[in-house]
This record gives structure tokens, sequence and C-alpha cells, in this order.
């Protein structure tokens, strides 16, 4: 049967034409009905599978409770991809011949293909019950599993099967999805050796790019690597699982090789907004913000109804302090997506920056009305209340903030911040300290909270403690001015005056990088 | 002492009346009954409601003088900062005089008739005149910031030295109520800077005063003015806009002219916008060191290395930034020992919500910073500040601090509600160990009006013993005023000459020893914000008796030491330096 009269095959095909080919042992009462059957399943084994289709209908219709023919017409049905019909077709045969292992199975092929795994499940269950060794119907629930998400139920029954997974691409990448998120990673060789034999055949190319992504989206570095490796120049899947590639060596810090790698796809003809957004990324990253706008402003070009992209964009104009730049983008962005909370809570941050406050209240509580589970609008609102110098107003919005995001460790940060800053903090030592420490259980990484909680150190005297703080604090983010120099301040109490003129100097030039010479829009404006 | 009105017909001495119609004396006469003895007929009905701490007597004083700041549409920053005035006694008849400097002209801010400096002569009975053209100092000649006043030449008159843009200028002090612009020969131009504040101070203890000038930024009038707008409204750009300049330091050769040893000392490696500046012997090795605040600039702490440089350990004492490395907007500044320890501490104005510092001097480095456990920062947190001055208003011994306040940015309310532009000065009282309390609300009228303050000198101008203070106001009149407390306790002032010191005694320790207490005070160079004060030391004695007498331990600014013992309270004395052969 030629694949091509049916197009891409769907992982369940191999079932249905077990269907169709089987022995046909049925007792005809209707001559014509077995005559219709067969003239069908002979219009199949052609490829015709639309005149199988109205033979199979008549050969229903002639004989109604005949089984076989429900389930062949089924098949037929599949093999079309008209799947819905298909299981109606299937599970009429059922009702004719429930103990019929085959129809329970194939009608399972089907209800998987259409996501209803559970009678998918229901069907494989009761075919396993009464023949444990059915390696189709394993591999089949090996497959409703791995959709399910019970992945390591799903990579002992996939892997119990292995040579009829490998042996098509669709169950391979099943059965690499399922290793990769049931962490069995001492296994994915195996099956990357097998994409490697079949590397050059075009059939598996899709295959081990979506295996290549799934790596990568499982942090696998070197599997994703190693799998990009095989993916031919000319695959369509090679742009998009290069970019997930490129995103986990992004954050993996290895900027660098991200960059060449995007950078490669574009010169191949990959055009992607979220390539050239990944790339801006990179570029910020190398502190190259001239590259890093550029690619920004490809993204949007490429398309300019995304809305994620107009953020960065944002962020690095206003850090060039191209305010005015900044706020046409968000108003356009608003333009674009008025209805969407973040180009709203964009515009308040231009405007802060801008010192219109007015403009940027409006924006967040604007912002806060759209989506009140966007937190980014709440910390706005508290941000301008300390610039406008409403500090309590300002604690009370953090406070706010925290009853509705508990888990949002930013909220117990700013929060410990304006309890330090304010000309009491003496007295609010405890209340900030307790407010970092929730910060960190949370987000452990976060730099800020780590800095925080060295400050409060150094100002009890704490100095092994700070010190243990601004390290940690440096871990997360290692680029922030601020930290380098506290650092310097503690190093020099303890006597390290070596150490303090290195973290000093790290700082001198954090700082100048920082403030680009000017820091705020009470500066001529670029 | 306050010289009375009364008439001699009695027979008493003028001095023994004058002495008895001094403030602390009519208060006593007035419950003993006395009335009609000391004072005019019509003052039996004068108002015996509680003075506030401070009266505003500038128009009584009769001092109209308005400066001009050369406001323009460009919005030059030059037009926002500046405000000098000086205290000093320029005719030497034991008043002090008060010296308003002018700001200028910028190219699109004229003044409709030709700008003029004050300096207002006191006549000794609460009124000024105003004899700037009859003395020589009336021309603005530059665009002025500041004023440091000394006799830098050692002939017993105030010698004027005045800071701006793009020159300076140096007054001598002919001793007969004129002035010489002795500039160019004494080559203190200072050509082609921005100079703010300045100091004088001898740095390397060859009993001649040096100078030192703060330089704040490169600045033309030439060329478009660097644009800055808030909500759509041109304002005046912030500091940042402006790169900073090195200090300049001169050598004072001892003949009337300087030499300029930036290079030399090291001072021109210290590159940023520098304002205030004081100079004090921070770390009592007997050398004057300088203490520099700058405006979004690292602040400096330059300690004297005693073979004509210095070095910076601003960073050692933690006052060059704030806690996450930042410079804040350091204005202006005053060192004194306000914890009562015996060494001087720093407090430093900065801009809104950067609270005013205080910096304690702990004897070793870092100092400690003192802004949140003194209640600075609660009391400062809406305000920019720039003149700033340790002062003991009430004379019970502890130093307390008066600030002067005014924003930059006219629209800054409608971005701010808690800021003002116009703002309030601060009265804050000394409870102790350098925790103050805001006795603004009971210091008088003028601490309850909102001004666009810039300059501050503190000085004794009526002579009874209570110092009193004047500070200036961009584009407006100064603001006198006099103390009505400090009289109601005890107190003693001296007046220091130096003979192998400078004359001026700048420079000079003062330990004052009574039973155990002891009072540690300083003569500095320099301080508050572009003015210049009162050079006698005032020590408040609190309820000290008229008949308890003090010791006074002096370590001249040359290192010699005296002691000047059993000293009369309650008055002034002359204390010049003794030097053994």
């Amino acid at each position: 049967m030629s694949s091509r009269s049916i197009g891409p095959l769907p992982l369940v095909v191999p079932f249905l034409l077990a269907t169709l080919l089987m022995v046909q042992k049925i007792t005809a009462q209707n001559v014509p009905a077995k005559d219709h059957a067969s003239l069908g399943i002979s219009f199949a084994k052609e490829g015709k599978l639309s005149e199988a289709e109205q033979e199979l209908r008549e050969a229903v219709r002639a004989a109604p409770a005949v089984a076989p023919y429900r389930a062949q017409l089924g098949s037929i049905l599949g093999l079309q991809g008209k799947w819905k019909e298909a299981l109606e077709s299937f599970r009429n045969a059922i009702e004719l011949a429930p103990e019929n292992l085959d129809f329970r199975r194939e009608t399972a092929a089907v209800e998987w293909q259409l996501g209803m795994l559970s009678s998918a499940e229901k069907n494989l269950q009761y075919v396993l019950a009464r023949h444990p060794a059915d390696s189709g119907a394993t591999l089949l629930l090996g497959l409703v599993r791995e959709k399910s998400g019970d992945y390591t139920n799903a990579t002992q029954l996939l892997d119990s099967q292995f040579d009829l997974v490998i042996s098509q691409p669709d169950r391979t990448v099943a059965l690499f999805h399922s290793l990769v998120q049931s962490g069995q990673r001492d296994k994915i060789p195996r099956i990357v050796d097998v994409l490697k034999l079949r590397a050059n055949d075009k059939q598996w190319g899709n295959a081990i790019s979506r295996c290549t992504q799934i790596a990568a989206m499982g942090g696998d570095v070197q599997t994703s690597g190693a799998l990009f490796a095989l993916i031919p120049d000319d695959d369509p899947g090679r742009p998009a699982a290069g970019l997930q590639l490129a995103q986990l060596l992004y954050h993996r810090a290895q900027v660098s090789q991200a960059k060449e790698l995007l950078l490669q796809l574009a010169e191949r003809g990959a055009v992607s907004a979220d390539l050239e957004a990944l790339l801006g990324n990179c570029f910020e990253s190398e502190r190259r913000p001239d590259l890093a706008l550029q690619a920004y402003q490809r993204a949007i070009k490429v398309d300019p109804s995304r809305v994620d992209h107009y953020e960065d964009l944002i962020s690095l104009l206003l850090y060039l302090h191209r305010t005015n730049d900044a706020l046409s983008l968000a108003n356009h962005a608003i333009q674009i997506a008025p209805n969407d909370a973040r180009p709203w809570v964009w515009k308040g941050n231009v405007s802060v920056r801008t010192n219109s406050s007015k403009d940027a209240m409006e924006s967040y509580r604007h912002a806060a009305k759209l989506d009140s589970s966007n937190a980014d609008a709440i910390l706005g609102v508290a941000v301008v209340d300390f610039i406008a110098g409403e500090s309590d107003a300002a604690i009370a919005e953090y406070k706010s903030g925290i009853a509705r995001f508990p888990n949002d460790a930013r909220f117990y940060v700013a929060c410990a911040e304006m309890l330090m800053a304010s000309p009491e903090s003496l007295k609010l030592q405890t209340q900030a300290e307790s407010l970092l420490q929730k910060a960190v259980k949370l987000a452990p990484q976060s730099a800020e909270a780590h800095y925080q909680l060295a400050q409060l150190a150094m100002q009890q005297s704490r100095l092994k403690d700070a010190e243990a703080e601004f390290s940690l604090s440096l871990q997360s983010d290692p680029d922030r001015s601020k930290t380098h120099f506290a650092l310097s301040v503690l190093y020099r109490r303890m006597g390290r005056t070596e150490d303090a003129t290195k973290e000093f100097a790290v700082y001198q030039d954090l700082k100048h990088a920082e403030e680009g010479g000017t820091t705020s829009a009470m500066v001529p404006d670029r | 002492m306050k010289p009375s009105r009364i008439s001699h017909s009695r027979g008493d001495s003028p001095d023994r009346l004058a002495a008895a119609c001094s403030r602390r004396h009519f208060l006593s006469a007035l419950s003993a009954a006395a009335i009609g003895q000391c004072f005019a007929p019509t003052l039996i009905r004068a108002d015996t409601r509680p003075k506030p701490i401070f009266s505003d007597v500038t128009a009584e004083a009769g001092i109209t003088w308005r400066q001009f700041n050369g406001f323009s549409p460009d919005r030059y920053l030059i037009e926002t900062m500046g405000g000098g005035l000086g205290l000093f006694d320029f005719d030497d008849d034991g008043w002090l005089d008060i010296f308003l400097l002018n700001g200028g002209e910028t190219p699109r801010g004229k003044s409709e008739e030709p700008l003029q400096n004050a300096l207002y002569r006191n006549l000794g009975n609460g009124k000024f005149v105003d004899c700037a053209a009859e003395a020589g100092l009336n021309r603005v000649k530059h665009y002025q910031m500041g004023v440091a006043a000394a006799d830098f030449d050692n002939d017993g008159h105030q010698d004027i030295f005045i800071s701006g843009f793009p020159n300076c200028t140096l007054y001598h002090n002919n001793g007969n109520g004129t002035f010489t612009d002795i500039t160019a020969e004494a080559g203190l131009q200072n050509a082609g800077r921005w100079a703010s504040g300045a100091a004088w101070f001898d740095y390397d203890r060859d009993g001649f005063l040096d100078l030192v000038v703060c330089n704040y930024a490169e600045f033309s009038f030439e060329g478009v003015a660097p644009k800055c707008e808030y909500v759509n409204v041109r304002t005046y750009c912030e500091q940042r806009a402006y790169k900073g300049m090195p200090l300049t330091i001169y050598h004072n050769n001892r003949n009337g002219t300087f030499t300029d040893v930036s290079r030399s000392s090291g001072l021109d490696r210290f590159v940023g916008r520098a304002l205030g500046v004081v100079a004090i012997d921070i770390d009592d090795d007997g050398w004057p060191d300088l203490v520099v605040a700058r405006d979004a600039s690292p602040n400096l702490l330059l300690l004297n290395k005693h073979n004509g440089t210095f070095v910076d350990a601003g960073l050692e004492a933690e006052i060059a930034f704030d806690a996450n490395g930042n410079a804040k907007a350091g204005m202006g500044l005053d060192a004194g020992d306000v914890n009562g320890d015996g060494r001087p501490d720093v407090v430093v104005t900065n801009f809104s919500f950067e609270f005013h510092s205080l910096f304690l001097n702990r004897g070793r480095f870092p100092f400690e910073d003192w802004t949140r456990a003194s209640h600075l920062a609660g009391f400062t947190r809406p305000d920019v500040g720039w003149g700033v001055h340790f002062v003991d208003f009430d004379n019970d011994g502890l130093l307390d601090l008066m600030i002067v306040n005014g924003h930059v940015i006219e629209v800054i309310e409608s971005l701010q509600p808690q800021v003002k532009y116009k703002e309030q000065p601060l009265l804050l009282h000394n409870l102790g160990n350098a925790v103050f309390e805001d006795v603004s609300s009971k210091a008088g009228t003028a601490f309850s009006q909102s001004y666009l303050a810039r300059g501050l000198a503190i000085g004794d101008w009526d002579n009874d013993g209570a110092p009193d203070a004047i500070f200036t106001c961009v584009g407006d009149r100064p603001v006198l005023l006099r103390n009505n407390v400090g009289q109601k306790n005890s107190w003693i002032g001296l007046r220091l000459e130096g003979v192998k010191s400078n004359r001026d005694a700048i420079g000079t320790k003062l330990t004052l020893r009574v039973g155990d207490r002891k009072l540690v005070r300083w003569l500095t160079g320099g301080s508050s914000y572009l003015s210049s004060h009162d050079k006698r030391v005032l020590f408040g004695l609190g309820n000290l008796t008229a008949s308890q007498r003090v010791d006074v331990e002096i370590v001249w600014p040359n290192g010699g030491t005296q002691v000047a013992s059993g000293l009369e309270i309650n008055r002034y004395h002359r204390i010049l330096e003794q030097v053994t052969k």
C-alpha cells in the first residue's frame, strides 16, 4: 500500500492495516455483502481508499450485524483520516463482537489518535487482561501513557516493545520523550544511536528534530547538541530545533554558543521572530546594545502582531535612555493588543523613567484592571508610590501583593527593600529579614534577596554571614555593580584590603557600564 | 556686649550699664520690677509672649538686597546653584558685617538694573547699611557663587575670595573700609572653571592661609544649553549631565601671590562635581584635612600627609558612597563634635529621598553612618539641602543643626507630592549623643515659610553670645535671623589671633573643661555651602553660673598648645597665640 495515497502515516496506521489485512473468517450469510467487502479490501490494497470505503459501506448496509465489515470500514475510514467516523465504526464492531481483541486494539488506536485516552486505556486493558503478551496493545498502551503524562509507565511499556518502537519515527519520539520526562537519562544514548543510524532517512528527519527539541526542553545540552548535528540542513524542522537548543544554551549562560547557532540558522535562511529576539538577548548579554537593538527590531518586523517581543526592545531603549522611542513603542504595542495587560505595564515602566508618575500610575492600574493576576502591574503601582515619596502606600501595596501573590518572591524582596530604605529602618530589621528569608525560600536564586540579607548582616556586624550572602547574590547575578561595591566595603572592614580593591575595581567598571554616562530622564534625551 | 540706650543720669558707668542691660540682665531686671531702669518707656508695653528661637529680622535690619540668578529659558544649571554670603567683620569694629554675593547674568537672563553685591555694615544696633559701593565690592565681575573670607596676608583684616564662573576674584582688604581686586597679581583667577565652595586653611602650617577651591563641572554659556524636560516642561538638567572637574589648591607664597599646587598635592586627581568643603583636622594629628561634599560624585576625605600631599580616605571612612555604591548629591557640609566624644563628625546635605547624612567619627575607619539613628533621615527625607551648620543655638553645650533647603525643579510638586519646590529650613535640637528632635515649629516664622535657600552662615552678629544666622535664597532676599534663646544659658566666646600660626587661627582646636565636662570645638575653614562664618568660637555652657570660670586648652594650627585658664563666662575673650622663643 502506497503511503502517497494517504499522506504522512499516522502512528496508528499499522494497527488499522492489520485489521484490513487479517484473514477474514467471516461466516457469510449474505453473499452480496461478502462481495462488497472483498472488493473493498482489494480497492484498499490498491490504495483506492474512497472506492474501498464505498464498498465496505455497502457491505455494512447489506450485513449490518457482521462485525468485521464494521471494523474494516473503520480501518478504511481511519486510513483516510476520518477518525471520528472510524471510531464509530469500530465501536459498532465492538458492540457486535465485544470479545474481539483486534477490534478493541484498533478502537484504542483510533481513540488514542483522537486524544480519548481513558477510553483507549480501557480497551487496551481489556486486551491485555486476556492476552498479556499482546505487543500491539502493549505498545499502544505505552503511547497512551506517554500522552497522558505518565512517563515512567510509558517508558516501561514502550521499552518492552523496543524493536517495534524504533521501527517507526513517531513511536521513537514518544519513547524518547518519556525517557527525558521521567529522567531516565541513562537510556537516552540508546535512542540517540538509533537516530544516528537513521539520520540519512528523510522519513526520520522530523523525528530527529523533535527529539532535539525535547532534549533541549529537558535541559540536556549534550544530547540536544548531538541530535541537532544529525538534522539535515534542508530539514524543515531544523530551525525550530536549533532555536530550542539555542535557548537552552543561552539559559545555561553559554551565550556565545547560542549566538553562533542563531547566526548560523539565520544565515541559512531561518526567519523567525523568536530567533531574532533570542539573538537580541545574546547581544545584550555580550553588552552589544546596538546589535541587540537591531535584532529586536527585526523580531518585531518579522511578526509585528507578536506583542511578546516588544518588551525586550522597550527595556533596551530605556536602558539606552531613548525614552521617547520606548514610549512610542509601548503605545504601539497597546494599539496592537489593547486588552493585553503587558503593554500597559511596559508603558508604565517607560512613564516611570520619564518621571511621568501620573501616567505611570494610570498605566499600571489599567494593566491590573485588565489582568488582576499580573503581578508586574501591582509592583509597578508600588514603585510609583515609592517614587512619589509615598513610602507607606508603597509598603501597603507590597504587602497586599504578598497576600495576592504569596509565591512571588519579588514582593517580599521589594517590601524588605522599602523597609530597609526607610528612615526607621533600624527598627524594621527583623521584619525585613523575615521577608527576605521567605523570598529566598521561594526563589533561592534571587540575587536581590541575598544582597539585602547581606546588607542586613553587615549592619548587624555579622561579617561572615554577609560575605556568604553576597557570594550567593553574585552567583545569581555577577554583574551588579552594587554587590561588588558592598563586597568591597565588607572586605575593607575585614581588613582584606587587596580583595576590597579588586572588588571596587569591578564595581567601577560595572557602574560605568550601567550608567552609560547618565542615569535618568533628567539628562538630555538622545 | 550690647550697648545700652539708657541715659547716664544715675551716674553709672557706660560699661556697667552695658553689662547690666545685656539681655540676661534685662530678664532679671524685669522680674525684679526694675522695669524703668534700663529701657525707654515705650518698651514697658513690649510683647511678653515667649519669643521663638529665632526671629526673622531681615526687614527690621534694613536688608533689602535681592539676589539675581540670571534665570533664563535656557535653564543653565548655574542659575539655581548660587547664593554665597559671608559673615565677617570687614571694618574691625567688633561687629559682624554681612557680605551678600549676587549671581550673575546669563545669555538670555539679563537684569534690568546693574547687578550689585551688598556689603551690609553692622551698625551695632540691629541695623545694617549697604556700603558695598564705597568698599569697592559692589561690582559683579563674573557669575558668582561663593564667599570665603579670611586674612590671607595676616595684616589683621578680612580679605574676600569670591568663587564663580568663568573666574574667581580675590579682594584685599585695605584696612580702611575699602577693598582692592588683586586677583591677577595673586594668581587666583582659577580661569575657565566653574568654582563653587572654597576654604582657607593652612595645609603646610607655615602660618599663612592657603586656599582650596571646589570646581563643580565643565560648563559654558556658549553653544546650545543641554535641554532637559520634566513632564514636557523645560527645566534644569540633573548634575550628571555635566562632567566633573578636579579640585584646585593654591599655596600662599606669603608675598601676596599664590601658586597652584594642585598637581603636586595630588588634588588634581580628584575629578568630580565638588560643591562644599570644610578644612578640619579629622584624624587629630595636628594637620588640617579636607572633607569635600560632591554632587553625584563620591565625597572625599582628604588626609593631609604633612608633606604637601593628600590622600583620599573617603572609601575607608565609608563617606564616599551610600551602602549601594551610589554617590549622593552632596552639596553642603560641616564638621564638629556632635556626640561629645572629642572627635569631629561630619554632616552632609543631599537630595530629596537621599537623607542628609551624619557620619560619626569613631577615631578609626569606618565612620559610623548615624543618619537614621540620629533621626536626621526622617527629618530630611523630602528635602534638597544646601547650607548646613552645627550650631549650639541654645548654648546647652550640645551642637544642634541648622539646615536650609530648596529644590531645583520647578515642577517637582506635580510629580512627587511629598516634595516641595520651595522648602522650609530645619532646626534640629541635639538631645544628647547626636540624637535630634525637630524644633522647627518653635524656631520662628522663618522656619515655617518656604524658600529656595542655598547659603547659610552662622555668627553672633549682635554680640550677645547666642549664635545667629543668615541664609540666602535664589532670586530673592536673604533671611537674617536673630537668636532669642541662647542667652538663657551661659556661654563663652573666644576670638583667636595667631602669631606664629595664621592670624585668623583657622585650624585651631579648642577643648574647654569645666568640672568633668569637656567640650571640643574647631575653628574650621570653609563649611556649609558657599558661605563664610563668624570666626569666633562660641561654647554653650548650659546652666553654669556666672561666677564659675573655665579653662580652655588651645592647640594652634602650627602645633603649639596653650591653656587659657580661669576665663570669665558670658563674654568674649581675645586670645593671642603665645609663642615661646
